[in-house]
């Protein structure tokens, strides 16, 4: 009798389940396996060739691939650290009782809000080096104006990533991210019991002390959380990369200029999209996610223990 | 069994019989009655031209029996991406706009169309007379090796060639002439930047408006013969890039753009010269000023020591392998009936792609249109010079190595000899398989 209650429960269980699991199935487990299907072959229109891993033998030697990897690196690591120091700085300013604290709030968040698309159309113009505002403004502190979404030079070195069209990129991400990591540090800030703020500046706590031993630690739950969903939107960032880095040529496909804001993302549709090779394309595609599987990993195994839960 | 044969006799006899009625000299096989089947058209045409592309139909529709759907695809990219997903899921339209003929090329390897040879050859197709009456150019751009017979894989439909755009007024003012070869046109860029305030030439690099005319005028091409081989590591090839080298970092008298950004300060009054394809006149004169208006000229592309030479732009139509015999049939009627001279005028003159015969060109339509208006004759005379895109299903991952060797030299970071030896050995590559 218990038993088949028992399974009776696990049967509707299973019921509740289905619709979600249909639908992760449908369109994300079994285009998965597919594509390592394809991966494994020579496939170009059409199924050719049986390769095995030759696909990936050839991505561990293809310099745009490593490339894209290495711009990848840059891209994570030049956007991620900054939208979440920002976000938290302007979390502590909306924190304070600021008169009109919702109009700030919501403008902030208005550019996570708008699509990624049109905000990559508008900075393209933005950027636009003939008749764009960067440039304006540039001129107009005497500044020699920029190519600068044209722009592969790097900032730092010549040949080195980021590109200026690149650190561009980054700051239009910047700009669009910033936004949404504010408002969740926010609801992370309101969650902090008063108690032990009040408990902390009884004992003279105030200012940066407050904020390194009280609010820091206590929001650690919602940098973390910040921490992974931003990595891991970074690491397979694709629409705004795709729509600022069309870059110079009429008929180019992702990634200009000279290829220097080919994320890997990018990487992946050019080379599926743009060159057809969607054996190849399907062997980086399954490369870039288990790396980003790899670096979500690491980031439990290195942050997860300083998580401090109160409540 | 016996039945089919029976019914296929039968037929054999009534089709016949059927022909003795109609003059067997402009027919001299027997013609099946028009099938009844509807076909799907997968095109890239939108706005004006999806409006003017669906009266064609319509009228297509109404007097045959063979129906037409045509399904706006989205842009040449778009069209292509559905197609190639449409081929891996096995479920093709019936016929479809490819837009040159690298796809082309790619199609046909993947055997997903069939070559439109067999039915020009077949009794629906053209006559000798008929077929010579279209350009040979066109003709050339849709004809692949099949079995290492030059075979006619695509049928040409919308077709414009890259142009030479000017400004009158700001040449007027310079004192300068339409420049006819490639050093006339330097001399000019750079009296425009001696005695105006204009920006000489307002381009974007990119390898077809530039590379390839400037390379085949000088006697180069891109890809060996038979396609196997990179084809411009050559003096002509080093010239190609450096000639625009030459213009952007020495003269100064090129301003880089991207995309279709020269347009608008072109279309201002505000650059002396441009180039594009034969279509963007109207683009360009919607963009102007209501006050500061001027008419756009439009020149043939400057020649080199071996003549002028332009490529080729549009769409060409394919039919697919997957579709149904009588399908494919009525897909070739549909092309067939398309280009004919009538229809060739009307969607020439409607979209300024280009009349693809030379009975539309003499027509009186044509000629009535050009007499107001000779700029029309401009991209057609310039079309005894095109040159199709290298046919090689390979030129999707070409055509990115040549735009970054092209960016590359511009932007000063290697000279023309390397960027062009750095380009090479990737297209060999490339070619090689991987």
């Amino acid at each position: 009798m218990r038993a088949s209650q028992r399974r009776r429960e696990a049967l509707e269980g299973y019921l509740f389940l289905a619709p979600a699991l249909l639908i992760i199935g449908a369109f994300h487990i079994w285009p998965a396996l597919y594509a390592f299907y394809m991966s494994l072959f020579r496939w170009e229109i059409l199924q050719e060739g049986f390769l095995g891993i030759g696909n990936y033998l050839r991505l561990v030697r293809d310099a745009d691939f490593l490339r894209s990897l290495a711009i990848t690196a840059v891209y994570v690591g030049g956007t991620v650290p900054l939208e979440m120091a920002v976000g938290l700085g302007l979390a502590l300013l909306l924190h304070q009782r600021l008169r009109l604290r919702g109009l700030f709030r919501l403008v902030y968040f208005l550019p996570y809000v708008t699509s990624q698309v049109a905000v990559g159309l508008v900075w393209s113009w933005v950027f636009n080096p003939t008749y764009g505002v960067a440039n304006g403004i540039l001129e107009g502190v005497g500044i020699p104006a920029q190519r600068w979404l044209l722009e592969p030079r790097g900032i730092v070195a010549a040949g080195a990533p980021p590109s200026l069209a690149l650190a561009a990129v980054m700051l239009v991400t910047i700009w669009y991210f910033v936004g949404f990591h504010a408002v969740v540090f926010l609801s992370g800030l309101t969650a902090i019991p008063d108690e032990l703020v009040d408990a902390a500046r009884i004992d003279g706590a105030g200012g940066f002390r407050l904020f390194r031993h009280i609010t820091f630690p206590l929001i650690s739950p919602t940098t973390y959380f910040l921490l992974l969903v931003a990595t891991i939107g970074a690491m397979t960032s694709f629409n705004l990369v795709y729509v600022l880095g069309g870059g110079g040529q009429a008929f180019g496909c992702a990634g200009n200029p000279l290829g220097t804001t080919q994320v890997a993302a990018l990487y992946v549709f050019d080379r599926f999209w743009c060159q057809t090779q969607l054996g190849y394309a399907s062997a980086a595609a399954f490369v870039l996610g288990l790396v980003v599987l790899a670096i979500t990993v690491a980031n439990g195994r290195l942050f997860a223990r300083r998580v401090v839960y109160v409540g | 069994m016996r039945i089919h044969v029976f019914i296929v006799l039968a037929a054999l006899l009534l089709a016949s019989c059927g022909p003795s009625a109609t003059p067997t000299a402009i027919q001299p096989q027997t013609v099946a009655p028009e099938p009844a089947v509807s076909i799907t058209f997968w095109h890239g045409q939108s706005g004006v031209l999806g409006d003017r592309l669906n009266e064609l139909i319509a009228k297509f529709n109404s007097t045959h029996k063979v129906q037409v759907t045509g399904q706006f695809q989205g842009t040449y990219d778009q069209l292509y991406q559905k197609v190639v997903s449409a081929i891996q899921a096995g479920s093709v339209p019936d016929m479809a706009m490819v837009s040159g003929p690298p796809q082309t090329a790619q199609y046909l390897k993947a055997k997903a169309i069939v070559p439109v040879q067999q039915f020009v050859d077949s009794p629906d197709g053209l006559s000798k007379d008929q077929l010579a009456d279209f350009v040979p150019a066109l003709l050339d751009d849709n004809s692949l090796p099949v079995n290492g017979k030059k075979t006619l894989v695509s049928w040409p439909f919308s077709k414009s060639d890259a142009l030479l755009y000017y400004n009158p007024d700001i040449l007027k003012a310079a004192g300068v002439s339409v420049p006819k070869t490639w050093d006339e046109l330097r001399t000019a860029l750079q009296t425009v930047k001696a005695k105006t305030t204009a920006t000489p030439l307002s381009y974007t690099p990119d390898v077809y408006y530039f590379f390839l005319p400037y390379l085949w005028s000088q006697g180069g091409d891109a890809l060996s013969a038979d396609l196997s081989k990179a084809g411009f590591n050559t003096p002509q090839g080093i010239a190609a890039v450096q000639y625009q080298v030459d213009l952007a970092l020495a003269d100064k008298t090129a301003v880089i753009t991207q995309g279709f950004d020269w347009q608008n300060p072109f279309a201002q009054g505000k650059v002396a010269f441009a180039v594009s394809t034969s279509v963007s006149r109207p683009f360009i004169e919607q963009a102007m000023p209501a006050d500061k208006k001027f008419r756009v000229g439009m020149a043939p592309l400057p020649a080199g020591p071996k003549g002028a030479s332009t490529d080729l732009f549009g769409n060409n139509l394919v039919i697919f392998s997957k579709a149904p015999a009588d399908d494919q049939r009525g897909a070739w009627l549909f092309m067939k009936w398309l280009t004919e001279t009538d229809q060739t005028v009307a969607w020439s003159l409607a979209s300024g792609y280009m009349p693809l015969r030379d009975s539309a060109r003499n027509s009186t339509a044509f000629k009535s249109a050009a007499d107001q208006d000779d700029r029309l004759l401009v991209a057609i005379n310039a079309l005894k010079d095109a040159h199709g895109i290298p046919g090689s299903p390979d030129w999707q991952k070409i055509q990115p190595v040549l735009g970054d060797m092209v960016t590359k030299a511009l932007l000063g970071q290697a000279s023309a000899k390397d960027a062009i030896a750095e380009a090479e050995k990737k297209v060999n590559d490339i070619l090689s398989g991987y």
